[in-house]
């Protein structure tokens, strides 16, 4: 068994992965609908979230890339 | 003058109207005649459409991306079916992309959701296929061999080969070592001897491959003109900074082996102009669509097709080979 301020610090760190998770569900790049704000958008993605897990900084890019590409 | 001197004049004419009619005739001309336009304004039958895909009797399938769903045109242009909705479930989508027909099934992706989703004829869900990696490009040549391009950051950039259960087959290295990773972003087309074209999205470069993997060729378009980069001022983890211009948007192949290439950014009108080189990478002609486009797409039967109206119509064009 953990001992009770090993097993609390367990818990919050799931609980910050869940709202990370939580976060990423909304299509932050795709709702830009200009170049400029495709732009912000993937920077604000990638300036507080994206960095932190390799496989969503690869949706992001890819958001990225087909904004540029549709606009 | 003499009749010497006139000979000479009378043959040098003679050679230069010669090479002018040649030179005029080597030169392909591709003109568009519009057969078909679905959507517009006045109705809801297309939202923002982003991928398409044809079958071998000329119905339409898109991913229409505002709308969570894919549909179903025949040739007419009539809407036969629809399906897909908002969510995470089978057959559901976040964000409709991609979409390629194979000898009866459609392979679907999102772009928030990893994997390709499978469809039959009717629109039926079928299966999905696991994956790992968001995907940027597929093609089909068999329901067991499906290769896709896609968003690499920790691993070998490739396109890699998969099976129906998402299974590695084999991959297909294109690129040389670079540590630009802008510069490993593809689209592809296959031919029917399994030759592979790869474009570059911020690169002036286009390649081909043999099926073994050898590269044949390298060759541009644009006398290497290079993308506009921006830097990126918060982040302090990643990319320092990205490209904000595309060189090519879409690469496509008609009957003869002739490749379509759609410009992006950096060509005269951008997201209008297409270039036409051969397999052998002779090009022989560019020509423009009458609305810029992020993708174009030829069927079997040579029709061209492409975006108009922001996303929310189809248009459908003959070529005409002149």
């Amino acid at each position: 068994m953990l001992k009770g301020h090993k097993s609390k610090k367990i818990i919050a760190f799931f609980i910050v992965l869940l709202i990370i998770l939580f976060i990423f569900e909304s299509p932050v790049v795709l709702e830009a609908v200009d170049s400029d704000e495709c732009f912000d958008a993937f920077e604000a993605c990638m300036t507080f979230f994206s960095w932190m897990m390799g496989m969503q900084y690869g949706y992001c890019v890819s958001g990225y890339v087909f904004c540029l590409v549709y606009l | 003058m003499r009749p010497s001197k006139l000979l000479i004049m009378f043959v040098l004419c003679w050679a230069s109207f010669s090479f002018l009619f040649l030179w005029g005739k080597d030169q392909k001309t591709i003109t568009l005649e519009e057969v078909l336009s679905i959507g517009c304004l006045d109705d809801d039958i297309l939202y923002m459409w982003a991928g398409i895909t044809t079958d071998l009797k000329g119905n339409i399938y898109v991913t229409d991306t505002m709308d969570y769903s894919i549909k179903k045109f025949n040739d007419k242009g009539v809407l036969l079916n629809k399906a897909g909705r908002k969510g995470q479930g089978p057959g559901e989508f976040l964000s409709p992309r991609l979409i390629k027909y194979f000898k009866g099934l459609i392979y679907v992706t999102d772009q928030f959701i990893p994997g390709i989703k499978v469809f039959d004829e009717n629109l039926n869900y079928k299966y999905h296929i696991p994956l790992r990696i968001p995907v940027l490009d597929l093609k089909i040549i068999s329901h067991e061999r499906i290769f896709v391009s896609g968003i690499f950051l920790l691993e070998k950039k490739s396109i890699m080969i998969i099976d129906s259960k998402g299974n590695i087959k084999s991959d297909f290295k294109y690129l040389e070592k670079s540590k630009d990773y802008w510069k490993n972003v593809i689209k592809f087309e296959i031919d029917n001897e399994r030759n592979l074209y790869v474009i570059f999205s911020f690169e002036d470069k286009i390649q081909k491959f043999d099926k073994n993997g050898k590269k044949l060729w390298t060759r541009n378009l644009l006398e290497k003109k290079k993308v506009k980069k921006k830097k990126l001022e918060k982040v302090k983890y990643g990319f320092s900074e990205v490209p904000i211009e595309v060189v090519y948007k879409d690469i496509t192949i008609d009957s003869s082996g002739n490749l379509f290439i759609l410009g992006g950014h950096l060509s005269e009108s951008p997201g209008r102009d297409v270039y036409v080189i051969d397999k052998n990478g002779k090009y022989l002609t560019t020509f423009t669509l009458p609305e810029p486009s992020h993708c174009i797409h030829i069927d079997d039967h040579n029709f061209l097709y492409s975006r108009a109206g922001m996303g929310i119509t189809i248009k459908k064009y003959s070529l005409k080979y002149n």
